[in-house]
């Protein structure tokens, strides 16, 4: 058995869903259920108060630099959006933003301290966050940690040089 | 016959009852484990692990057992998939379907899942 990085599937996700139980109490079991595709990785680098940032080694530039607040990162909600390949929506009226990207939604409000996470059409589950979105000069900004980590992405933050680094999909740190 | 239509009665209560109990576990701890759900993001001709919480809710040591209940794969692409148990370091070149391990009561473990998208070369 050999492993490749071609001819592999991109952007199709397959569902997996298992049933986990004690030998001796079968009563007393588990259902898991994972969403498992496989994207081309994406490595977007960003620095705070700039507005260049490089997706994949490309430049792109953002409406609005990264800046902190209370210690967390916030990026623009479009930029973020697009870097992650996910749609993004947005209601005025609750003040509501949503990423979906395949079978995962985050849903959070311009001001509230908490945000849902919907993984396919039964898991839904709400979670408290320090720092919410924010409107600053007509954009909505997202705190960049928690929506990356959200998407399974791994965030590096150098504070010598405020430079974000996001690997999307994570760097494999299992080896077989 | 009121006696006798008053035993009945509880007879039929009691009857359902257990078998009420028969079904549904009364103790709650009996059900306490949580179900999970999981995105998994994953890089093109990498393994990635996904671990999740375990835990024993009964008052007996036991054996975890581990099966795959559902697998919704795209198609034409079934092959090239693979999920399996990643514990003690075994390369899951298949999938297994049990995890060999004993759990305390009220011990919690981490549970690893491998996955990956492999090609049978010649």
């Amino acid at each position: 058995m050999f492993w490749t990085n071609k001819e592999v599937a991109l952007n199709k996700v397959a569902k997996f869903v298992l049933e986990v139980y004690l030998t001796k109490d079968p009563a007393n079991k588990a259902i898991v259920t994972f969403y498992v595709v496989c994207l081309p990785p994406k490595e977007i680098l960003l620095t705070v108060g700039d507005k260049e940032a490089k997706i994949n080694g490309k430049i792109a530039i953002l409406d609005s630099p990264a800046f902190i607040s209370s210690g967390k990162n916030f990026v623009p909600l479009r930029f973020i959006g697009a870097s992650f390949g996910c749609q993004v929506s947005w209601d005025s009226k609750t003040q509501q933003i949503s990423l979906i990207l395949f079978v995962l939604e985050l849903d959070f409000w311009i001001g509230k301290k908490e945000m849902q996470t919907k993984i396919g059409s039964n898991y839904k589950r709400t979670y408290p966050i320090e720092a919410p979105p924010v409107l600053k000069s007509k954009r909505t900004f997202v705190p960049l940690r928690i929506v990356s980590e959200s998407f399974g992405a791994e965030v590096i933050y150098d504070q010598n040089t405020r430079l974000i680094t996001i690997h999307f999909p994570p760097i494999s740190k299992y080896k077989p | 016959m009121k006696f006798f239509t008053k035993f009945i009665f509880i007879l039929l209560i009691f009857s359902l009852v257990i078998s009420f109990q028969a079904n549904y576990p009364t103790n709650a701890s009996v059900t306490a484990v949580e179900n999970d759900t999981f995105f998994v993001p994953m890089r093109a001709g990498e393994t990635n692990k996904v671990s999740f919480e375990f835990k024993n809710t009964s008052k007996m040591q036991s054996k975890i057992y581990m099966k795959f209940i559902q697998k919704v794969l795209p198609k034409d692409d079934e092959e090239k998939w693979f999920a399996g148990s990643c514990y003690i370091d075994l390369h899951p070149t298949q999938e297994i379907d049990i995890v060999d391990m004993v759990i305390r009561p009220g011990q919690k473990t981490l549970i690893p899942i491998c996955f990956g998208q492999i090609k049978k070369l010649p």
